[in-house]
């Protein structure tokens, strides 16, 4: 039975959440009292994260200790009788999530000022959504892992509606919100035959019941676990727009508010790989090399490429840059989740590495999109020709951004890609190999539709009477922006050690004893 | 480590001769962008700073070993034990003195920018061309993999601006073609890297290091690793059937760029499978010569009819109009040249003799040479008729005597003639070549190994003939004859485009006569190199 004592020293463990669920009750205050004071509401939500922040990285270094209570004990990972786990890889994420959500603060501000109605609204939602985020994060049973999953979904789906009387925007919003409903759906049914079968929600208790049951000669039959292995990744695939349930993504993404787009394709994505590392250690592996006898690893491979061919051949076509950033973050997917078919420690780090820099690059490039979109008045990748003439900064920028996700060195996107390809090949193996050999392809294929961005902006003349017209002022909030996350992929293409050893460093602490 | 002032020439030349035009390019991006002399002499003074280092580079190497000279080496990602790994060998050291020299020739010849049809954006051309030197140099020097694989990518992006931004009238489908060729290439070679690294205990990206293991990777694996590596560098090289990048590339991008495309980049290709593909993999290597050997002469035999094609005229549809067209450009005919040219290399390589390693060598470095002559004077002509089609002049020599001198000594070292330089490594190329001869009782192709390799290189020498029909026919064809009464005003070669040719003509004729001095760089590497590969059967143990 849990001790209540315990239970209140461990909330301890809960200090940025508390921090974070702080923040946006004053937001939904300030809201009240101060209508329509955007710049308020955004420097209150910038200096709110920046807070969490802080505290995570406290948290950070006081680990393992609880920040609260630095005296309590600290052998247990679990907290709150399993359901969560407190380790350096669930802060990893937290840190990852809240410096997502302050970018989105920072480039939602300017956008959200010209709206009629609705910027209050847009920062406590965002940040609610990044609170579901952590919690996805450090979720370890089944029940808390659908919640803060459909936390995250709920507030989503209103955000994707933000924009009032945009047709596109509620279409996208509905959109989201059936395929959700069914995603979710089919999650809960593959769970319940988790429950039925082992008699418990916690993933590591499920791993272990499941590896008693084989070892009785009681196993799981192949076909049940084909169903429940299916029925489950549907709810992550969805979360991460994985093929098949990447449905929604292109239309969600150019429905929604741009920037609400951005955060869309960084935030959530990265929480639902945090959660489906916790869930795929806890259910399929257990310590000791005890293996569940899924054919899990072949599922995960088939949906990899599955992904990234559908990423990397519908963005091909795209003419709307919303719709391609589309493709082109389910193609990333793929690749981030090729890592989870080896799913050794090494292949985990490299996936980590690979979604901060995935972070960075995608937030730069959707920052470039926000501007095109607000200051330009270009949605398309055709509207985009000869800016590089008029604008040749922002498109240098934008090239480095597309250069970093199609994969070339000097930039981090290069530099992640060889991680992930590279801890795929250590694994070993002509399933690996094979991958390997799809995932680089893959990246070529990407180069033409990033190439066609580019080639867009600088091979191409400008249309008539467009040549030489002055560029508009770009705001402070987006050069700030756009310089840190050019900086950051030129820094980790160049410079990548640091964030090497820590992501390894991470799943050595945290997730390791269980892959 | 030692990186005084002094050192930058001593020392770290090497490091010198990467990073002078990184500067270069960074100066120049904070010019005004209407300061057209300051932004051209920027990229003058960083390309003259490796052009001038060669000299103390050539000072400091010593030839008697094959070792790796003047190297640098400093931790740069530990995590993965990347170094920062650069230095020469007698193979080398032929590539960067080529690729200093035709950068500083390059911007000689990008010095009329302004009169360029596609004349804007001058900081963004030159801040590229400098970045790509860093490239080219770049790969020349490293001898770490990672480091290798990043330079050669980082060239690709500079040279899609410049084909793509700067080129003729199918500039943006020649860019992204090369784009993604080189890519696709690229990303095969980046697997078998991995792969080397994780093979070896400890883990490393040192070439060297991999060197040194050589013997240990056999078998099936490796031999698509080999072929992996293959298909990267063929792309680059280019080996029919990858070579359908190439006419186009060389014939949109301007006359400088088709200059280091043909001087350099090509050579990447072959300066790779040499550095990496054959000591690294010398098992593979041997059971793939055959392989080599045939693609070799399909190149050289097939480069030089489709030049000859450009002579008798090649109907195009344009896809545009749907109107017919016969395009007898005579940069195309210098293109497929090239992939004829290259060719020569391949089959000296696949022989892996001693003559033949050095003929392919040598004739990296000559063809650098002549090629560049060549698409630089097919950029002189251009410049004054802007047009490239060989039955649209006639009779220049009337009023061009300087430029039809020069064009008649490039063609003749091109076509091989005795006391050029083309003569000394084609010949070498072939002698290596008729050398080699497979096992008794193997056929390779339906054909007995024995003679294998002297039948094909019976074959190849026809390209020879080919070579010399086709550049005398267009020299005929452009130079001879009554004058074309539209050309009555052009001009003769200016004081500039003097001095981008002369260097280059100076080296042809002197590596004709006198070949000694760039033979006795390579020579200690080449038979280091060869000695590796002693299970070539017909290379005594």
């Amino acid at each position: 039975m849990l001790d209540a004592r315990v239970v209140l020293q461990q909330l301890g463990y809960l200090a940025p959440e508390a921090l974070l669920t702080v923040v946006v009750l004053a937001l939904i205050g300030v809201d009240i009292a101060v209508r329509r004071n955007v710049r308020v509401l955004g420097l209150l939500a910038l200096l709110g994260t920046l807070a969490v922040l802080g505290v995570l990285f406290r948290a950070w270094s006081a680990y393992p200790h609880n920040l609260f209570y630095p005296d309590a004990p600290v052998a247990e990972t679990a907290i709150f009788g399993g359901s969560a786990m407190y380790d350096r890889f669930g802060l990893f994420f937290k840190i990852l999530f809240l410096v997502a959500a302050g970018m989105a603060v920072l480039f939602t501000q300017p956008v959200v000022s010209r709206w009629p109605r609705g910027q209050g609204e847009t920062y406590v939602l965002m940040l609610s959504c990044t609170l579901g985020m952590m919690f996805m994060a450090s979720a370890n049973d089944l029940l808390m892992m659908y919640l803060s999953l459909e936390f995250v979904s709920v507030t989503s789906y209103i955000m994707a509606g933000l924009r009032q009387r945009n047709q596109r925007s509620a279409e996208a919003s509905l959109k989201y919100i059936i395929y959700g409903a069914a995603a979710s759906g089919m999650m809960l049914y593959g769970i319940t035959f988790l429950y039925g079968l082992t008699g418990s929600l916690q993933v590591d208790a499920i791993g272990a019941k499941l590896v008693e049951l084989q070892g009785e000669g009681a196993g799981v039959p192949q076909t049940m676990s084909l169903v429940i292995s299916v029925l489950v990744m549907a709810g992550f695939g969805y979360k991460i727009a994985a093929a098949p349930f990447h449905m929604w993504c292109p239309d969600v993404y150019e429905g929604a508010p741009t920037p609400i787009t951005a955060f869309f394709s960084v935030g959530p994505k990265a929480a639902g790989f945090a959660m489906l590392v916790r869930f795929l250690a806890g259910v399929y592996q257990t310590g000791g090399g005890e293996q569940v006898p899924f054919d899990w690893n072949l599922i995960v491979a088939l949906l990899a490429v599955l992904t990234m061919a559908v990423g990397n051949f519908g963005a091909l076509q795209q003419q709307n840059l919303k719709r391609l950033m589309a493709y082109s973050s389910i193609g990333h997917s793929g690749y981030v989740l090729l890592a989870f078919v080896a799913f050794g420690p090494e292949n985990v780090a490299s996936a980590m590495f690979y979604l901060v820099v995935y972070v960075i690059m995608n937030v730069g490039a959707f920052v470039v999109v926000i501007v095109l979109e607000e200051r330009f008045g270009i949605e398309t990748v055709d509207d985009c020709r000869g800016l590089g003439w008029r604008a040749p900064v922002l498109c240098a920028l934008m090239t480095l951004f597309m250069l970093s996700l199609t994969g070339l060195p000097p930039t981090a996107g290069f530099v992640g890609k060889l991680f992930l390809f590279g801890e795929l090949i250590q694994a070993g193996g002509a399933l690996n190999i094979t991958l390997v050999v799809a995932g680089v392809m893959f990246s070529v294929i990407s180069l033409y539709y990033y190439a066609r961005v580019i080639g867009a902006m600088f091979l191409f003349r400008a249309r008539e009477g467009e040549e030489g017209v002055a560029c508009p002022a770009i705001p402070l909030a987006f050069q700030a922006l756009l310089w840190l996350t050019a900086f950051g992929t030129l820094w980790y293409g160049i410079f990548p050690e640091g964030l090497f050893r820590a992501t390894k460093e991470v799943v050595v602490q945290g997730i390791l004893p269980k892959i | 480590m030692d990186f005084s002032f002094a050192s930058l020439f001593g020392s770290h030349v090497l490091t010198t001769m990467v990073f002078a035009p990184t500067l270069g390019a960074l100066a120049i991006l904070f010019l005004s962008p209407k300061a057209n002399r300051a932004i051209k002499s920027v990229a003058l003074v960083a390309t003259a700073i490796p052009a001038a280092a060669i000299l103390p580079l050539l000072k400091q190497f010593e030839t008697g070993t094959a070792d790796f000279q003047l190297v640098t080496r400093v931790e740069w990602i530990p995590f993965f034990n990347i170094h920062y790994f650069v230095g020469v060998d007698g193979i080398s050291i032929t590539m960067v003195v080529l690729t200093a020299m035709l950068s500083f020739l390059c911007v000689i010849a990008s010095w009329n920018f302004e009169d360029w049809h596609s004349n804007r954006g001058i900081k963004g051309y030159f801040a590229l061309f400098l970045l790509l030197e860093t490239g080219m140099m770049g790969v020349f020097v490293a001898l770490d993999f990672f480091l290798f694989y990043v330079f050669w990518e980082v060239m690709l992006l500079p040279m899609y601006f410049l084909i793509g931004i700067w080129g003729g009238p199918r500039r943006e489908y020649a860019a992204i073609k090369f784009f993604l060729y080189t890519l696709f290439g690229s990303v095969l070679m980046l697997v078998v890297m991995l792969a080397f690294y994780f093979s070896v205990e400890p883990h490393t990206f040192s070439i060297p290091d991999l060197m040194g293991h050589g013997s240990a990777f056999k078998g099936t694996w490796w031999l698509l690793a080999f072929i992996g590596l293959f298909i990267g560098f063929a792309i680059k090289v280019p080996v029919f059937p990858f070579h359908t990048w190439l006419p186009d590339a060389h014939v949109e991008a301007p006359t400088p760029i088709s200059v280091i495309l043909a001087g350099v980049l090509l050579k990447m290709g072959t300066y790779g499978l040499l550095r990496i593909s054959y000591p690294i993999l010398p098992e593979a290597a041997r059971q793939f010569a055959p392989v080599m050997m045939m693609l070799g002469v399909i190149n050289i035999i097939y480069g030089a009819l489709c030049a000859m094609a450009q002579i008798r005229g090649v109907p195009r549809l344009n896809p545009k109009t749907g109107e017919m067209t016969v395009e007898r450009d005579w940069k195309k005919l210098i293109a497929y040249s090239s992939v004829s040219h290259m060719g020569f290399c391949l089959i000296g390589m696949a022989a892996c003799t001693p003559a033949g390693i050095t003929g392919a060598v040598l004739q990296m470095w000559n063809h650098g040479c002549i090629t560049s002559m060549l698409f630089m004077l097919v950029g002189v002509v251009y410049d004054r008729a802007h047009h490239r089609d060989i039955d649209g002049f006639g009779g220049l020599w009337a009023k061009m005597p300087a430029y039809g001198s020069m064009t008649a000594l490039a063609f003749m070292a091109s076509l091989g003639l005795p006391g050029l330089s083309g003569f000394v490594s084609e010949v070498l190329c072939f002698i290596g070549a008729f050398q080699a001869s497979g096992p008794a009782g193997e056929a390779y192709f339906f054909i007995d190994a024995p003679i294998y390799y002297k039948l094909l290189t019976g074959i190849s020498v026809l390209g020879v003939v080919f070579g010399a029909a086709y550049f005398l026919w267009s020299y005929q064809k452009v130079f001879l004859g009554p004058l074309n009464p539209k050309y009555e005003g052009i001009t003769d070669m200016t004081p500039r485009e003097h001095a981008m040719l002369w260097p280059l003509a100076i080296l042809v004729v002197l590596f004709g006569i006198f070949p000694a001095p760039i033979i006795n760089l390579m020579t200690a590497s080449v038979e280091h190199l060869v000695r590796n590969q002693v299970r070539m059967p017909w290379i005594g143990g």
